[in-house]
């Protein structure tokens, strides 16, 4: 309620790239489906993992990039969601539908002051 | 403190849970108001609400049922898009007299209940858009509601920023991460709306600490 800002809707891409764009991997013209990146996760207390357990997963462990119908999202080896990924990376869900395949590990996870996920993700 | 008592607007949302925890902090008795306007995020919220909630007020929490008033809106909080697919920006989400409606109703129902109070989280909104999200809207509310009626619209918050909420949540033992408060996507939070992006800013400052 009240929120001041316009959002960040330019995220959301809502056309399809030309045959050149989708060659790059998206909309910017850069290659970003070859490259690899850092990222905060989001929601991690309403996803899967910590409903489930109630904790977070340890720094080390395999996750894995995938799109659940609404968000790119993280999910465990195990198919269990840890987290979404920011919508800055939404450029990822055009690099899945082009066939890349995107896994990382937990560079760092804490429970405290609230549950918070880091990822390093790397193209595979 | 009994003339304290009252009403809270409650969503599930960061700012309203908060304000349930620091009702309780200062010995202030409430009772939870949900309304459902028609957001299409209605089911998501309520049920976060009850996970959100303090455990002594689960069972008190009261729901009221409005979504007619908006069925005709346009409005995408009413009617959701395919972000996807389809374009939207922030001024796609207004809806009309929305905290009018929410604050005539918490009061009207506050007095009902033989309550003298109404508790609503409307954070500082000197910039917003919309006319009845400003300062000087609320003002003005509480003094028409003072000078009518007997209910007092009481908005603690008003002055703080969202990472001040939050830190006050934490602070308090309010599982902050747990709330919702999207505008855009009825189920996952978005990540891209207005609400989002406020909340996941004071997320982020809160852990870069």
């Amino acid at each position: 309620m009240g929120s001041t800002g316009s959002g960040s809707f330019t995220d959301y891409p809502n056309k399809k790239p030309t045959n050149e764009e989708k060659n790059n991997g998206g909309t910017s013209g850069i290659d970003k489906c070859g490259t690899a990146f850092s990222a905060n996760l989001e929601e991690i207390s309403r996803c899967t993992y910590y409903l489930k357990y109630k904790k977070v997963p340890s720094t080390g462990s395999e996750v894995l990039v995938f799109f659940n119908g609404y968000r790119l999202s993280i999910k465990t080896t195990k198919g269990e969601e840890v987290g979404y990924l920011p919508t800055k990376f939404n450029y990822l869900k055009l690099c899945l539908e082009d066939g890349f395949s995107f896994s990382g590990v937990i560079s760092d996870s804490r429970m405290t002051p609230t549950p918070s996920i880091s990822v390093d993700i790397i193209p595979v | 403190m009994k003339n304290k008592n009252g009403v809270l607007l409650a969503s599930g949302g960061l700012d309203s849970t908060t304000m349930a925890y620091w009702l309780i902090d200062n010995d202030i008795d409430f009772v939870p108001l949900f309304i459902n306007y028609g957001q299409h995020c209605a089911n998501t919220e309520f049920q976060t609400l009850k996970n959100v909630i303090p455990k002594s007020h689960l069972n008190r929490i009261e729901y009221i049922d409005i979504r007619s008033v908006y069925a005709k809106s346009k409005s995408k909080f009413i009617k959701p898009v395919d972000l996807w697919n389809e374009e939207i920006v922030a001024d796609d989400l207004y809806i009309p007299y929305r905290n009018v409606l929410l604050l005539t109703i918490g009061a009207t129902f506050a007095q009902t209940m033989g309550l003298s109070n109404v508790y609503s989280a409307f954070i500082n909104s000197n910039h917003a858009k919309e006319i009845d999200c400003s300062n000087e809207f609320f003002d003005k509310m509480e003094d028409m509601l003072i000078d009518y009626g007997s209910v007092k619209i009481n908005m603690p918050f008003r002055h703080f920023s969202k990472y001040e909420v939050a830190k006050l949540g934490i602070d308090l033992g309010a599982s902050i991460g747990s709330t919702f408060s999207c505008q855009a996507s009825p189920i996952i939070p978005c990540g891209a709306c207005p609400n989002c992006v406020d909340r996941l800013d004071a997320f982020r400052k809160i852990e870069q600490e």
